[in-house]
């Protein structure tokens, strides 16, 4: 691997690495005493990079060498080759090692370079960003600067399919200068810096100066008011064309990042202001970090002189000698420069006495930087205050007229492109000799301060107009009286403080810290302008979600073009498309606009609301269809985008599934095969999972010189590594094929049947887990789960609907080991899940043990791979008891390969866990244990299951039909008091006040109801207390029970169906009657979604709908008739029953047309035809079927009422519906006074 | 005096700096790296002094002395304006650099 690496310029000499680390494990053998003062950062800098080259270097060469040696002795010892052979293949391994090492010691650079992006202050350096080279111009660099350039680098990179070498990144003032001919992405701090305005307004000046000299030569007056006109005006207004130049490149996709950087805190108060915890959460805020290491225990590694092999316990470390294109470079970094900071968090006076000269100078200047920028931040406050007092207004005033003159000119200049006209062909003399003039105007403007004086002018006509759009924005652009400017802020609020202090290395500090032009999107940078009274919401802006795995927090400001600023502010700020005539106004906005970024603008849009509806819950498609069909490209943009944030594709194609459908033949090029496309950005999960202190003060020294991976201290005395042929430890990729036969027996079949029809059962088994092992011979895997959630997803494919339970659990493993994993089961929902297990979704309860690179997750893989094969027993924890699931296969994937469908039963619905560990990244790939129930497991849950009601299924041939179908219904029904506390813990399980949904509580009600429907329900009250008393249940659990009952025993009496139904017709009547009504169902496992469905509904429906009305495909039709133009699908097609009346419409197909026609109705960003064509049906409806649409929304909201779960949002959403249905109503009062009269009464 | 990063060192001040570094008992591999530390010091002291100065003027000779800055008056003019409303100036000038060596001082210890 060649990396376009380069040596830092001014680096200071380092001793050698050995030397380095033995001082080191002397300073910190020593440091018991903590309570002397630790070395900040600054201090710890020489050291830490060499303590970094010397682990990396060390240990990679040591891994490579026992790899060497390995591979040797296999050539030598391997009789089929004669010595000539031997010698031939030995000298290759030879020179393969010796560029294994080479390699290593280039790496080394790269550490050290990853280090100083951090570490480095004051000197122009290079770094590798990405293993590409980047070049950081500038001086000053704040750490919030390099969290952006780290983050911006790594979105940039996520966007390039293949991205090419060399690609260069500027950061800073001085880059924006020279990013015009050089940088291919520029992050600066303040475009509107003196020097950068002086520079630009000068270059203004001079075509401005052409402009009116040109006139000059008509006219000789016109030369010498011009180049001074030219001069003050040019000097703002081409600052401004500038920027916006620089803006229109970016949307015109010349250029790809223009950022305005925000200086956080004192500027030229850098390193020594900056904490290590602050830092951490910087860094964690940004998502560069997903865990910090607690300090203590590395402190406590440290004491047993451990350094070295503490860093080898980082992932992302390792990632440095080995991989670093693979994997995720922003993190390494990252993680490097934590892991040496804080192995380095030893006393500052041991280190301080083997500091060389300079070095100590530079601690001591370190000191002196904190000393004195403390006392400049009282200094500047007081100086704030006082100077803040007057001319506020004056000076904003002047400023906004300043402003606004140079910003037309600006855009004069360049949209009508005078400049460029000017520069081609009026080049007399008149216009050069004016053009000298406005250059020595300006150097005189510049030598009498006056120029930036227009410049500090400027930045308080930019704090006015920032405020104007924030009012704008907000619809009440109509008062300035509470407009503040931020506090302690120098340059914004002080025009005469601002220039007299300037940072410590020359960088001006005339610089706004909070205005738009900054471009930070996606942060409200604007905070501190908005009062809260205008703003109510603004005390919880619309930050980036990041416990949503489908959208990371980044920045995407950049490719918005000229509607960035307004967008962004209005997406800052949560507002965008909050009020009623927002989308209107934007889909306006996008007409008025450039249409040459229309689409990108578009795509930002899309995914802003998308955004929006994913933080407040509401289902705004709708919009974003409308947004769609205003530009279908947008639609490819955001596809394109989604596929560079390393959204699944499972889970692109899923979202834009339903915009596809909406926008119809309109986007035809709709590339799905981009979606095929392996690509890099995949290998990242999603999550955000954060873990703290993991490393427990475990000593893995042991296995560091053996070679092998670090093992937890918990396993390490049971570790007994495979070895193979050769003698060395059993290489990654192996595996163990299966033997069938043992599963092939038809007893066997039976019991995977009968356990896979009732998966659900065994699904909330194993997500009441509280512990999960994994166990073969000596070794062992073991997990302690805490449930998290369970939630229920609708997965809607191919026009249908499908129940899908959805649980993760977290997992933590015993005592010093902590890990954390997703418990999961049929994860199509999500993509992280997808992700991480592409081709076993949909195939049985899956447990995903899921780690990813950056956090010690991944030593899962380490712990897995390799040591467990067929054979090994994975034993759930569940309830009191213990079920075990016998491993029939093992294999192992590298990052990025799909898994096979391999289970022989997957066609036949069989049962079957399987565990995935996976780093997922850095090409380790994941390992996948298959797992089945063992005959002793099956039994258990057979019996666990027969007394609630899911009796044996039959298969084949036998199955029960109607007539024979009394024995079944005699089958006795267990309603012994175990069998009561297994149905409490089945509640339990499904925490009530965790969110679910209604179906999902219903299903688990589904045994009460079986009970009371075979007249046992009286018995459970005395069972009940007896429980009590024998502290078997707790109080809360008979509150909950009792309120179920009640709920039963309500719908009972209100719904004959329910008692009639459930009187008449048992499950297995049930079942066969399906068998009759579906001869080709085969199998009841093939058809399990609809079967499950329908078991559900039997119990469900009757609750739902009112079953004595009649309703007809072409009732539904007529009114959900799914208008594809509106952008919804077609509802799946109710499903009747033959030989009854019934046209079953699940609740949950219900709700989400509930869901979909309230959002239509309401939402404000349809046109009127569009809520025409909803509500006109209604109105227009006969009678009837309108009434028995109220009819069964009064059915829905007595669900609603005791559904104890998510309550107050279904009830909103009713109520929403009720409102449009009182507005659709409204137009014919009279003809519907009766239907209005009953939607009042509900609705109080 | 203290808010232009280009201004050359004084006589006085580099001797002042030199003087400090010595003390240190720091060493240094080449006169340029020990010359680059003094300017570097010399920015810091510069700074330090403008701000003790600020410290020791009442709000409203804050607003004057920055109204006098605004129009670029002349060093002498400025000192004039400072010995006039800090009593003791120049002593609280040389407490200032005493106190800015003894923070680097302790620093090292």
């Amino acid at each position: 691997m060649v990396l376009g690496v380069e040596v830092i310029r001014g680096q200071p000499e380092t001793k050698q690495p050995e030397e380095n680390l033995a001082r080191l494990k002397s300073a910190s053998a020593n440091s018991a005493n903590e309570s002397e003062g630790l070395l900040n950062t600054r201090d710890l800098r020489v050291v830490a990079l060499e303590l970094a080259k010397s682990v990396l270097t060390k240990r990679n060469i040591q891994r490579v060498t026992v790899e060497y040696e390995a591979r040797k002795q296999a050539i030598i010892n391997n009789s089929d080759l004669t010595d000539g052979q031997k010698k031939l293949k030995l000298d290759d391994l030879n020179r393969q090692l010796q560029a294994e090492i080479a390699r290593i010691k280039q790496n080394e650079g790269v550490g050290v370079m990853a280090m100083n992006l951090w570490l480095e202050q004051r000197r122009i350096y290079k770094a590798l960003v990405n293993g590409r080279l980047a070049e950081i111009a500038g001086q000053d660099r704040h750490i919030e600067a390099v969290c952006r350039l780290i983050e911006e680098a790594e979105m940039k990179y996520s966007r390039m399919q293949n991205p090419p070498s060399g690609r260069v990144i500027r950061i800073g003032s001085e880059a924006f200068n020279k990013s015009r001919t050089f940088a291919d992405m520029i992050i600066t701090d303040n475009i509107w810096n003196s020097k950068v305005a002086a520079k630009f307004g000068a270059s203004a000046a001079r075509s401005f100066a052409r402009v009116v000299a040109t006139g000059a030569s008509l006219g000789a007056v016109g030369g010498v008011v011009g180049w001074f006109v030219g001069a003050a005006a040019g000097g703002i207004g081409g600052a401004v064309n500038k920027y916006l130049q620089l803006r229109h490149e970016v949307a015109r996709g010349e250029r790809d990042i223009a950022l305005g950087l925000q200086e956080e805190g004192e500027l030229g108060n850098y390193t020594a202001s900056i904490s290590l915890s602050s830092l951490f959460q910087k860094l964690k805020d940004k998502d560069l970090v997903n865990f910090v290491i607690d300090v203590n225990k590395i402190n406590a590694a440290l004491e047993k002189g451990d350094l070295a092999l503490r860093l080898d316990s980082l992932d992302g470390l390792e990632c440095l000698g080995v991989n670093i294109t693979d994997i995720d470079p922003g993190r390494v970094n990252v993680l490097v420069y934590l892991a040496v900071v804080q192995l380095l968090n030893v006393k500052r006076s041991e280190i301080l006495g083997q500091l060389s000269g300079e070095e100590r100078a530079e601690v001591a200047s370190a000191k002196i930087d904190d000393f004195v920028n403390e006392r400049l931040k009282a200094a500047r406050d007081r100086r704030n205050a006082i100077l803040n007092k007057g001319n506020l207004w004056e000076i904003g005033i002047a400023g906004g007229i300043g402003f606004g003159a140079g910003a037309a000119t600006g855009l004069a200049m360049d949209t009508f492109g005078v400049r460029g006209f000017i520069n081609e062909h009026l080049t007399s003399k008149v216009a050069r000799g004016a053009v000298r003039v406005a250059e020595i105007s300006q150097e005189w403007f510049k030598n009498h301060d006056i120029a930036e004086y227009w410049v500090n002018i400027k930045e308080q006509a930019a704090t006015i107009v920032n405020n104007i759009i924030v009012y704008y924005n907000q619809g009440s652009a109509t008062s300035f009286e509470n407009t503040q400017p931020p506090q302690n802020n120098t340059s914004s609020s002080s025009v005469l403080g601002s220039r007299f202090y300037s940072t410590s290395n020359g960088t001006d500090s005339t610089q706004p810290q909070n205005h738009t032009n900054s471009g930070g999107g996606g942060k409200p940078l604007l905070k501190s302008y908005i009062p809260a009274s205008i703003n109510p919401d603004f005390d919880t802006p619309n930050l980036p979600d990041t416990q949503n795995p489908e959208f990371q927090p980044r920045l995407w400001t950049p490719d918005l073009g000229w509607m960035e600023g307004r967008l962004t502010l209005a997406y800052n700020l949560g507002l965008l498309v909050r009020q009623d005539d927002d989308l209107k106004k934007i889909l306006d906005e996008l007409d008025k606009g450039d249409q040459k970024v229309r689409a990108r603008n578009v795509a930002f849009l899309a995914e802003a609301i998308q955004r929006e509806s994913i933080r407040t819950g509401q289902d705004r498609t709708s919009e974003v269809i409308t947004l769609f069909k205003k530009d279908p490209e947008g639609f490819i943009k955001l596809q394109q985008k989604w596929i560079g944030d390393r959204i699944s594709e499972g889970r692109i194609k899923e979202m834009f599934g339903e915009f596809k459908a909406a926008l119809g033949d309109t986007v035809s090029t709709f590339n799905e095969s981009t979606l095929g496309q392996p690509s890099p950005l995949l290998n990242r999960p999603l999550d955000t999972y954060e873990i703290i202190d993991n490393y427990g003060g475990i000593d893995y020294s042991g296995q560091i010189e053996a070679n092998q991976p670090p093992i937890p201290e918990v396993l390490r005395e049971s570790y007994r590594p495979q070895t193979n042929q050769n003698g060395h430890t059993e290489p990654t990729g192996f595996v163990t094929e299966f033997d069938q036969s043992s599963l092939n027996s038809e007893q066997f079949k039976k019991q995977v049947e009968q356990l896979y029809s009732n998966r659900f059962f065994l699904e909330r088994k194993l997500l009441a887990a509280n512990q999960i092992t994994l166990r073969q011979n000596n070794n062992i895997f073991n997990f302690k789960v805490d449930v998290e959630y369970i939630v229920e997803v609708i997965k809607n494919q191919n026009g249908e609907n499908t129940i899908i339970t959805t649980g993760w659990s977290k997992l933590n493993s015993p005592e010093s080991y902590n890990e954390v994993a997703l418990l999961s089961f049929n994860n199509a929902e999500y993509p992280v899940l997808n992700t991480l297990s592409e081709g076993v979704n949909n195939i049985g309860p899956n447990i995903f043990i899921s780690g990813h690179y950056g956090d010690p997750r991944g030593t899962f893989n380490i712990l897995t791979e390799g040591r467990f094969s067929e054979g090994a027993i994975l034993t759930v924890q569940s309830g009191g008891e213990e079920y075990e699931f016998e491993v029939f296969k093992v294999e192992t994937k590298k990052a990025g390969d799909v898994a096979d469908q391999f289970f022989p039963f997957n066609n036949e619905g069989k049962i079957q866990i399987i565990l995935v560990t996976c780093t997922d990244a850095g090409g380790v790939g994941r390992v996948l244990i298959y797992a089945q129930p063992t005959e002793e497991t099956l039994l258990k849950l057979q019996e666990e299951l027969r007394p609630q009601g899911y009796e044996q299924q039959p298969v084949g041939d036998d199955q029960p039909s109607l007539e024979n179908s009394s024995d079944l219904e005699n089958e006795p029904v267990s309603n012994t008091t175990p069998e009561v506390y297994r149905l409490l813990e089945e509640i339990s399980i499904i925490n009530l006040e965790t969110y679910i949904s209604d179906d999902l509580l219903l299903a688990s009600l589904k045994p009460f109801f079986d009970l009371y429907s075979n007249n046992n329900l009286e018995l459970l009250p005395g069972q009940l207390e007896n429980g009590l008393r024998e502290g078997k249940i707790e109080p809360d659990q008979i509150i909950k029970l009792h309120q179920i009952i009640d709920l039963a025993k309500q719908r009972a009496e209100k719904d004959s169906l329910f008692a009639s139904n459930l009187e008449t017709i048992n499950k297995s009547q049930f079942r066969s009657y399906l068998r009759t009504t579906y001869p080709d169902l085969g199998s009841l496992h093939t058809v399990k979604p609809e079967i499950e469905e329908l078991i559900a509904l039997k119990t469900l429906v009757p609750q739902v709908l009112d079953c004595s009305e009649i309703y007809t495909e072409e009732d539904f039709s007529s009114i959900f008739g799914g208008d594809q133009s509106l952008g919804f699908p077609p509802l799946p097609k109710p499903q009747r029953i033959p030989d009854t009346s019934y046209v079953f419409y699940s609740w949950v197909d219900l709700h989400q047309f509930m869901a979909d026609f309230a959002r239509l109705t309401q939402d404000p960003g349809y046109t009127q035809d569009s809520y025409d064509k909803i509500t006109n049906p209604l109105i227009n409806a006969d009678f009837g079927l309108l009434e028995k649409y109220i009819h069964n929304l009064e059915k829905m909201s007595e669900l609603v009422n005791h559904s104890y779960l998510g309550v107050e949002q279904n009830r909103n959403v009713l109520t929403r519906y009720v409102e449009n249905l009182k507005a659709g109503l409204n137009s014919n009062i009279t003809r519907w006074f009766s239907l209005l009269s009953r939607i009042v009464s509900f609705n109080s | 005096m203290y808010n232009n990063n280009n201004k050359k060192i004084t006589p006085q001040m580099q001797l002042f700096l030199e003087n400090l570094l010595l003390d240190s008992g720091l060493k240094f591999t080449d006169e340029f790296t020990k010359q680059k530390m003094i300017e570097d010091l010399y920015f810091k002291l510069d700074e330090f002094l403008g701000i003790v100065i600020e410290e020791n003027l009442s709000d409203d000779d804050l607003v004057e002395y920055f109204n006098l800055r605004v129009v670029n008056t002349k060093a002498e003019t400025l000192e004039k304006f400072l010995k006039t409303k800090i009593p003791n100036f120049d002593n609280l000038i040389s407490m200032a650099m005493l106190e800015f060596r003894n923070v680097y001082l302790s620093s090292l210890n």
